[in-house]
């Protein structure tokens, strides 16, 4: 498994193998971040953050990014390079919940009797490794 | 009589019984008959995106293998799926043997000692879809209850994302509108209708529901509809969370032109009953 070590090479290639996508395709139109819903809510937004993975690598234990995508697949629809910025959260993701970084203990989600389960079971998968 | 295998999934099952009642007695009504699957599991929520997290499948498709089983015995080759969440990972894991073997056939290593293999060709079909194949028996049925009545229509996310498995055209989608025609009310389009409610971060980062569920609420209000339905549990649930709007799942909506009241919730059958006095 890889750890959080990865050089920006490594970590272009960590994204090829498990999604087929080539973040080096990205021509930075910012599509992805037109189209995103939760956009404002991140450190770096979706074509920033394609852009940090293309020269410089992430900093996953850091990265709020990953943790508000929401995984709508609407940059992933309308990608023009086929880059999929949804995709390259999600190996992120993965890769930080393989490594134990997680956004927060279950014990601080404000859950109740009226909570629908439908809404731990998707915060659950996206949160927890 | 055709015959419709039914997959129910958590929310419909445990917190949106509203849902599940109405949207069967609409299907039965056009006259499908509904077995429900004897042994299902969690859908698992989101279909795994990457091949680092295909044992996300796991549980997909060992629903899918006990389907199969089941459909043949029932000679039918439809399963029915009412929640989108449900429908959008089953429909891909449905789909996984076909489109991407090699990581069909590391899922099925984990359930080899189990099941017989899920081999393919059961048709994955929302609740939407199985509305917009029978549009002329709607309208026979509705007989104009919806008359003047203005409704708007909330996506969501999973029925039109990723576009292999859409029920419709993901950007401009006209399924549900077309079910609102046949109705006999008037569909009202919005800028908002296909855009995220913000999902899941209704647990951990509600202010991300509150801002999107806010501009889906501008949206539907500027469309001056009477009401909104969504097809989806989680939608419906934040629409009503955190907005003032008036909010029905599209199956209560059906339910309640096709004059099938007694399945209707108190609240539901109230407000449908208002629309149509205000209409």
């Amino acid at each position: 498994m890889a750890g959080l070590r990865l050089t920006p090479r490594e970590l272009r290639e960590y994204i090829r193998e498990y999604t087929g996508r080539e973040v080096t395709a990205c021509m930075q139109c910012g599509l992805c971040t037109a189209v995103c819903p939760v956009a404002g809510f991140m450190d770096l937004h979706p074509a920033a953050l394609v852009r940090v993975v293309q020269v410089s690598g992430v900093d996953l234990a850091e990265l709020k990014s990953i943790w508000i995508c929401v995984s709508c697949m609407t940059c992933v629809d309308k990608c023009p390079r086929d880059v999929a910025p949804g995709l390259v959260v999600e190996t992120l993701r993965e890769l930080a919940l393989k490594n134990g970084i997680e956004p927060r203990a279950y014990s601080q989600l404000a859950v109740d009797e009226s909570t629908p389960s439908i809404l731990l079971v998707t915060y659950s998968r996206k949160s927890t490794g | 009589m055709k015959t419709l295998l039914y997959y129910p999934g958590c929310s419909v099952k445990r917190d949106f019984p509203e849902v599940e009642r109405t949207s069967l007695a609409v299907l039965e009504a056009l006259g499908y008959k509904i077995v429900e699957i004897s042994n299902w599991y969690c859908c698992g929520g989101f279909p795994g995106l990457t091949t680092l997290d295909h044992v996300k499948y796991v549980s997909s498709l060992r629903t899918l293998s006990q389907a199969q089983a089941q459909a043949r015995d029932l000679g039918t080759d439809t399963m029915l799926v009412l929640c989108p969440f449900c429908y959008n990972t089953l429909k891909q894991a449905e789909r996984l043997p076909r489109e991407r073997p090699e990581v069909y056939k590391r899922v099925a290593e984990y359930l080899k000692d189990e099941l017989t293999p899920y081999h393919g060709g059961l048709g994955v079909s929302h609740f939407v879809e199985l509305l917009a194949e029978r549009l002329s028996d709607i309208s026979k049925l509705a007989e104009g209850r919806l008359q003047g009545v203005k409704v708007a229509t909330y996506y969501g996310c999973m029925l039109l994302r990723p576009r292999s498995i859409a029920i419709d055209h993901p950007e401009n989608p006209e399924i549900v509108e077309r079910i609102i025609r046949a109705l006999g009310a008037e569909p009202v389009k919005h800028p908002y209708r296909t855009y995220c409610c913000g999902s899941y971060h209704a647990l951990g980062e509600p202010e991300i529901v509150r801002r999107n569920t806010s501009r889906i609420a501008w949206s539907v209000t500027s469309s001056e509809a009477d009401v909104v339905v969504t097809p989806c549990p989680l939608c419906l649930y934040n629409l009503r969370k955190y907005t003032e709007l008036r909010v029905l799942h599209l199956s209560e909506l059906v339910a309640y032109a096709l004059g099938i009241h007694n399945v209707l919730s108190p609240d539901a059958l109230k407000a449908l009953n208002t629309l149509k006095g205000e209409a």
